[in-house]
């Protein structure tokens, strides 16, 4: 192959070239030192921010990735939720090196049991399938006293200790740590969906994506490839639950409507579908227009929709689609590249 | 070599293979044999079965009755995707590749799709294997020039020389192409034709074409479906010499 880089090298680069690590390090940088100027009210709402924004990207990796739109997703958020109100004696608060797996693992494996059923269904029947499982797990907690019913119950927050050991906290410190952990975790997500995406798995979520009658007739069972990827999903959105659980200190059933699934949707429209950087702008942006609506007016919801609706029509890529992108991985491999060939 | 032919074991075969759709019988009581180093083409007027036969073998439809026999062992009803890691590529009539995707991503899919037990979480590029084996099947169509394009770049000829390479490259033992000259320039017909004819050498290939020329050119046995029956089967010289095809199909040419 001549070495002389054709149109389609040179986009690859720049899809994937600087835009991509350098801004989202630059964001991170930036998160790190904001609560530094910050008031405590702010530093708590980048933390609802960044807790939003870890359940919108788990939700990319099957609407963005894998092209499988549900709107049941917040179910396994909120599992994550009340898993750890679940095993957090009333009087005792658990170290969250339980807390953490824990909630993870519940909201992955409940995942995996909704996917196993859902997936055998396909388009609008798999969006409604999957709403009718979130209502479910709705109900199951609104109208039952399993988890304080529809008023929700308050918990002991997790604790960040070992053993006997307790990190010291004041009760100012308190939210920061929240926050940090936030940030390490969402960052830790996007950076094991970027691995994950360059992976023979994610090479296959991507065919899947395309075109998915094409990939069985090359030969791919999708199906277990779509259960990987929801229960995955599951797994990360129980993880931002149980975050949601630490930091406000309370669990009710709104976390797992079907509401709350939708407007993990919206942050991912307002950010990009084709991007994992995508949810995370559009996570940290609806919040951002949440706020301001309120400052501005009453009618917060309806100065909200007409911002995104804006944004969603003017910007059919989001809010990053201006050349971030996992084109990267996939474009030129360096064993294609190092070959002489013509 | 009609006798000859019946004594080798077959690599695909079916016996009695009928699909309906409805009270429409597409495909009724089909048997036909595929050989190694063999091609077979099936020819037929539009409606007569071909592409339903097609979909059948490859497990895109389940029949409704008989056996498909692959190496002797019964796989009707398979899922495609089994079909495809037993060894049966095809290549679609209306073509059918992922677009977004580089030509060497389109292949490499191929071959990491009949890939057993490979390590999904791996990197893509910890398997240069899977990349080498993608471009020896592209260069083998004559497409690795253009192995970095997009798929959806590609000229309508080349996406059906795609289309074969993502068939072979997971090393299939049968190849089904259904029309895989259909909209091809001269040249590009001419290149296509001699591919057809290496790719027989090794491979059990069944094709599905209209150009008569070609597939007189190009066949070692020919198989004649007519409103989903099999009307007649022969060498193409005896095709040629039966009366009831002509009739049916090939009209007045010779």
């Amino acid at each position: 192959m001549s070495a002389r880089p054709t149109p389609e090298d040179w986009r690859a680069k720049l899809a994937a070239g600087p835009s991509g690590g350098w801004l989202m390090g630059l964001g991170t940088a930036i998160l790190v030192v904001a609560p530094l100027g910050l008031s405590e009210f702010y530093t708590g709402l980048i933390t609802s921010a960044l807790i939003a924004a870890m359940l919108a990207l788990s939700l990319q990796l099957l609407v963005g990735c894998t092209g499988l739109v549900s709107l049941g997703h917040a179910a396994f958020y909120g599992l994550g939720a009340y898993t750890v109100f679940a095993i957090t004696p009333a009087e005792q608060a658990r170290t969250v090196l339980l807390t953490l797996p824990a909630a993870a693992a519940v909201a992955g494996l409940a995942a995996l049991l909704v996917g196993a059923l859902s997936l055998r269904t396909k388009g609008f029947f798999f969006l409604m399938v999957t709403l009718a499982f979130g209502q479910m797990v709705f109900f199951l907690f609104h109208n039952t006293k399993l988890g304080g019913g529809a008023d929700g119950a308050y918990l002991m927050r997790p604790t960040l200790s070992l053993g006997d050991w307790q990190l010291p906290l004041t009760r100012r410190q308190r939210p920061l740590a929240y926050y940090y952990l936030s940030l390490l975790l969402l960052v830790a997500m996007y950076l094991s969906l970027r691995v994950l995406l360059r992976s023979l798995f994610g090479r296959v979520l991507e065919g899947i994506r395309i075109n998915e009658q094409r990939m069985l007739a090359l030969g791919f069972n999708t199906y277990r490839y779509k259960l990987g990827a929801f229960a995955f999903a599951g797994l990360l959105a129980g993880i931002a639950g149980h975050m949601y659980a630490m930091k406000e200190g309370f669990v009710n059933p709104e976390l797992v409507g079907w509401h709350r699934s939708a407007e993990a949707l919206l942050m991912i429209l307002l950010g990009g579908l084709s991007t994992l950087s995508g949810p995370i702008f559009g996570a940290l942006a609806y919040t951002a227009i949440g706020e301001i609506a309120q400052l501005v007016t009453e009618r917060k919801l309806l100065v909200e929709g007409l911002i995104i609706l804006v944004v969603v029509l003017s910007l059919p890529k989001g809010l990053s689609g201006i050349g971030l992108g996992w084109r990267k991985g996939r474009e030129q491999p360096p064993a294609a590249e190092a070959k002489p060939h013509d | 070599m009609t006798e000859a032919r019946a004594s080798r074991a077959a690599v695909l075969a079916t016996q009695g293979l009928s699909r309906n759709f409805g009270g429409l019988a597409a495909v009724r009581d089909v048997s036909i044999a595929l050989h190694h180093g063999e091609l077979h083409a099936v020819i037929g007027p539009n409606g007569a079965g071909k592409t339903t036969l097609v979909n059948m073998l490859s497990g895109m439809l389940a029949p409704s009755g008989g056996r498909i026999l692959l190496e002797g062992r019964d796989v009707a009803g398979e899922p495609v995707w089994r079909m495809s890691q037993l060894g049966i590529g095809r290549s679609f009539q209306k073509t059918n590749v992922f677009l977004p995707l580089s030509v060497l991503e389109n292949v490499r899919l191929a071959v990491q799709a009949v890939e057993v037990g490979l390590n999904p979480l791996k990197a893509c590029e910890r398997r240069p294997d899977l990349i080498e084996r993608a471009e020896a099947s592209l260069a083998r169509v004559g497409l690795l020039q253009l192995a970095r394009r997009d798929a959806g770049a590609l000229s309508h000829g080349e996406q059906r020389q795609l289309e074969i390479a993502m068939a072979i490259a997971g090393g299939a033992k049968v190849l089904l192409l259904d029309e895989p000259l259909a909209g091809m320039g001269v040249e590009e017909s001419q290149r296509m034709v001699e591919l057809l004819r290496t790719l027989a050498r090794e491979h059990a290939v069944l094709l599905i074409e209209h150009d008569m020329d070609v597939v007189f050119a190009v066949a070692h046995w020919m198989t004649v479906m007519a409103e989903g029956s099999l009307l007649a089967e022969g060498t193409p010289e005896a095709i040629r010499a039966n009366l009831s095809v002509q009739e049916a199909y090939l009209g007045a040419s010779p």
